[in-house]
């Protein structure tokens, strides 16, 4: 059973009771709660092909979406998302319902997942092979994710890249693609059947809309893929694609820079980086043109061994 | 009874089991598991569990998502005691040839002691315990070193200096850890302060650390019973895990010759006898941790008056609950609020109780409202 | 302060890769990572091998050193890097001969 299996209604019914529902993401499972439901049609969109999990068991996060205070209703409403009862951070106006789900959730896996090395990096595959792509905020990781996405490599994540420190592989954490501004338009244009939610204006990271992670993704999210490549993209106007070798030093200090908790890994962060760093042909992209870019990536899925 | 009280309820008897009996956990319902992981988590005990369950060996027996927030706890853990070990090591460096007896006090003093009380523990500061006397000395020195002032406002550093039992908190350039210098384990405007020299002359050296000490066992607990009951935050009420503090001190040292005279002893020299018979009567009661009768005996002297007795016994367990979903039951709530009053009384005479909280209001009102 | 006469590798755990040259090091006492360039990573490999002066780090840094003020600015430089390697835990100076 699968969230968009159920009819509109009955997930409003179920998602509002005291318990919730238990959804799998990824290697997580959510148990979530709403007290507004403006965010239903999105999310059943969004999150149509994500499993509904049989309840009593352990869940890693129990995430809600509420009403901030019962005047504000009414007056500049405004949406609280909390984590095991708490809310990380400020309530934020309630038309920024899903973005705010997404952000939390990210916030969750971000603070407690530290089972797992966690890279700020979008992860695709192709042939068993995995490419990493991390990136600093406006690299145009997203956008490059997007685009290889629906170009057939797999997605497992377009915001973390998740490593297993037992054996190095990645594991899928297919969520929507959160895009940004004029990238809304960009992949419109490129991947007209990519499926784009509705458009949020005026949240702190501007326009935001969400692309629905690709079905194939989601069924696959239990196959980790071994690491192949880290490539660090950077989008910059009127560049010429350009793909460089970076040698191992620099991607190992760029890939643990990039991390969400490399740090707090210790010893175990250290070598886990370290065999991603050897066991994958590092690059550095820049470009402007999309298609460019990924005639540049597809050739290293072709050719290299 | 609200719902709300009876999972509080259960969640606290759960967390209550899992430190007494931790080999009972592999048999634990995934439904339980699901409550204790949140009530642990908001305790900071989760990796206090871990450390039990990774001991005995049975990690592996249980469900595998459980096995990983333990996983990510011990390196939160371990993380938090590598950087404040080293932070320490920076400092002894540092204060090289510095003619002062540094004395580790909480969490670091008992990782480098190496006392059952560190395991699976989270800290985030470095709390020293310094003679008054050589303050400004390390204080210059570290300075000199690359440490600086956290930039507090001119009221805070005022309100430190003038008023607290520590310096305002320093940090090295190249590292977020927070030390705190003490001179003394509560301000000097605490109703329960006390002259703080006995506590060097009966310090302890460090194994494998040539320059540092830590309090003596009678001292440590005692500073662990101050811990709890003064520290309280009006959310959090009394932390359970400043208990857990007091209960394995007492575990690791009640074997000792002449511990127990000795502590009872030193808590009438200080004059701390009311709250060493909290904190013990709580110890016995959450985790059964038996006294010998004449320790008893002597307690009973000083226990309040029957009316206040019961009043402190009721409030103390109600804040200890845990809360598994966040939002604490309202008389849980109720109790919190009253002890960390309680706490905030003991802390200062009336008249600066007014002013700092009267500032500290203001303060936040202008952040409110963008002034 | 006594300048330090002799310097060794600290007892300190540390997990080191090389590549072409280059050292990325773990410090295990402090948690810090470290990169150290091609000089420096023939500095460590040096006191891998035991205790050295800064003489003896010299000469594997330059086998035939030139005299003069660029020798004067080699030392002073290497004196540098030990000191902020001392400063980090990776090594450690002693003052007896």
């Amino acid at each position: 059973m699968r969230v968009g299996d159920l009819d509109i209604d009955e997930l409003a019914r179920q998602v509002q009771r005291p318990c919730g529902i238990d959804v799998c993401i990824g290697p997580f499972l959510v148990n979530l709660q709403l007290g507004l439901t403006a965010l239903l049609p999105v999310l059943w969109r969004m999150w149509g092909d994500y499993p509904l999990a049989v309840p009593g068991q352990v869940r890693d996060f129990h995430v809600r979406l509420d009403h901030h205070g019962w005047l504000r209703r009414w007056w500049r409403p405004q949406a609280r998302f909390t984590v095991d009862g708490r809310s990380p951070f400020q309530p934020l106006a309630a038309a920024h319902h899903f973005p705010m789900l997404e952000w939390g959730l990210n916030w969750c896996v971000a603070r407690r997942a530290h089972h797992l090395l966690m890279l700020h990096a979008a992860v695709l595959e192709r042939g068993g092979r995995a490419l990493v792509l991390p990136g600093a905020p406006g690299a145009g990781k997203s956008t490059l994710c997007t685009a290889l996405a629906h170009r057939g490599w797999r997605l497992l994540s377009d915001e973390f890249g998740l490593v297993a420190p037992q054996h190095g592989r990645l594991l899928p954490l297919p969520r929507p693609i959160p895009l940004k501004n004029d990238s809304i338009e960009v992949i419109r244009a490129f991947a007209p059947e990519a499926e784009i939610g509705p458009a949020f204006t005026g949240t702190r990271k501007g326009t935001v809309a969400h692309v629905r992670p690709p079905r194939a993704a989601v069924m696959r999210m239990d196959e980790p893929a071994t690491p192949a490549w880290v490539v660090f993209p950077r989008w910059q106007a009127e560049a010429p694609t350009r793909l460089e070798p970076l040698n191992r030093s620099d991607a190992f200090l760029m890939v643990a820079g990039n991390a969400f908790n490399y740090e707090l890994c210790g010893e175990g962060g250290f070598i886990t980086v370290a065999r991603l760093v050897e066991r994958c042909r590092c690059y550095r992209l820049g470009y402007s043109d999309l298609d460019a870019a990924l005639g540049v990536l597809g050739a290293l899925a072709e050719t290299e061994p | 009874m609200s719902q709300r009280m009876n999972r509080s309820r259960h969640a606290g008897a759960l967390l209550l089991r899992a430190l007494r009996a931790p080999e009972t956990l592999p048999t634990l319902s995934s439904a339980d598991w699901d409550l204790l992981l949140r009530a642990a988590r908001h305790t900071r005990l989760l990796g206090r569990l871990d450390a039990d369950l990774a001991a005995r060996g049975l990690i592996e027996q249980l469900p595998e998502r459980v096995a990983h927030h333990l996983h990510a706890a011990r390196c939160q853990v371990q993380y938090q005691q590598r950087r404040l070990t080293w932070e320490v090591d920076r400092i002894l460096r540092a204060l090289d040839g510095v003619p002062v007896e540094v004395v580790a006090l909480k969490g670091v003093a008992y990782v480098l002691a190496e006392t059952a009380a560190a395991r699976g523990r989270l800290f985030s500061d470095v709390d020293l315990l310094i003679a008054e006397d050589g303050l400004a000395e390390v204080e210059q020195r570290l300075r000199a070193r690359g440490w600086q002032g956290a930039g507090l406002s001119r009221y805070d550093e005022r309100y430190y200096r003038e008023w607290m039992h520590e310096l305002p908190p320093l940090r090295h350039l190249e590292r977020d850890t927070e030390i705190d210098l003490h001179h003394r384990l509560l301000p000097r405007t605490n109703r329960l302060h006390f002259d703080p020299a006995p506590l060097f002359a009966a310090s302890c050296k460090v194994a494998g650390h040539e320059s540092l000490r830590v309090l003596g066992a009678p001292d440590m607990v005692l500073h662990a019973v101050l811990h709890l009951f003064m520290e309280g935050d009006r959310h959090e009420g009394l932390r359970l895990r400043d208990l857990v503090d007091v209960w394995d001190l007492l575990g690791q040292f009640r074997g000792r010759v002449g511990f127990w005279p000795a502590l009872l002893d030193r808590a009438e020299q200080f004059g701390l006898q009311r709250p060493l018979f909290h904190a013990l009567h709580h110890v016995h009661q959450l985790f059964v941790l038996e006294l010998p009768v004449v320790v008893e005996a002597r307690l009973r002297q000083w226990r309040p008056a029957p009316p206040l007795a019961w009043l402190m016994t009721r409030l103390v367990r109600l804040s200890l609950l845990p809360d598994a979903d966040g939002r604490a039951p309202l008389r849980v709530r109720g109790a919190r609020t009253l002890i960390f009053a309680r706490a905030h009384w003991l802390r200062m005479p009336s008249w600066l109780l007014l002013r700092h909280l009267g500032y500290k209001g203001s303060l936040q009102l202008r952040t409110l409202f963008g002034g | 302060m006594v300048r330090p006469v002799r310097w060794r590798l600290s007892s300190a755990p540390l997990l080191e890769v090389v590549w072409d040259g280059e050292r990325l090091l773990y410090q295990g006492a402090s948690g810090e990572t470290h990169y150290l360039n091609a000089a420096g990573s023939q500095v460590v490999a040096r006191l891998h091998e035991g205790e050295a002066t800064v003489d003896d780090l010299l000469a594997v840094l330059d086998p035939a050193p030139s005299a003069g003020a660029a020798e004067v600015l080699r030392r002073s430089q290497l004196e540098a890097l030990l000191a902020r390697l001392d400063e980090l835990g990776i090594v450690i100076g002693t003052t007896t001969a």
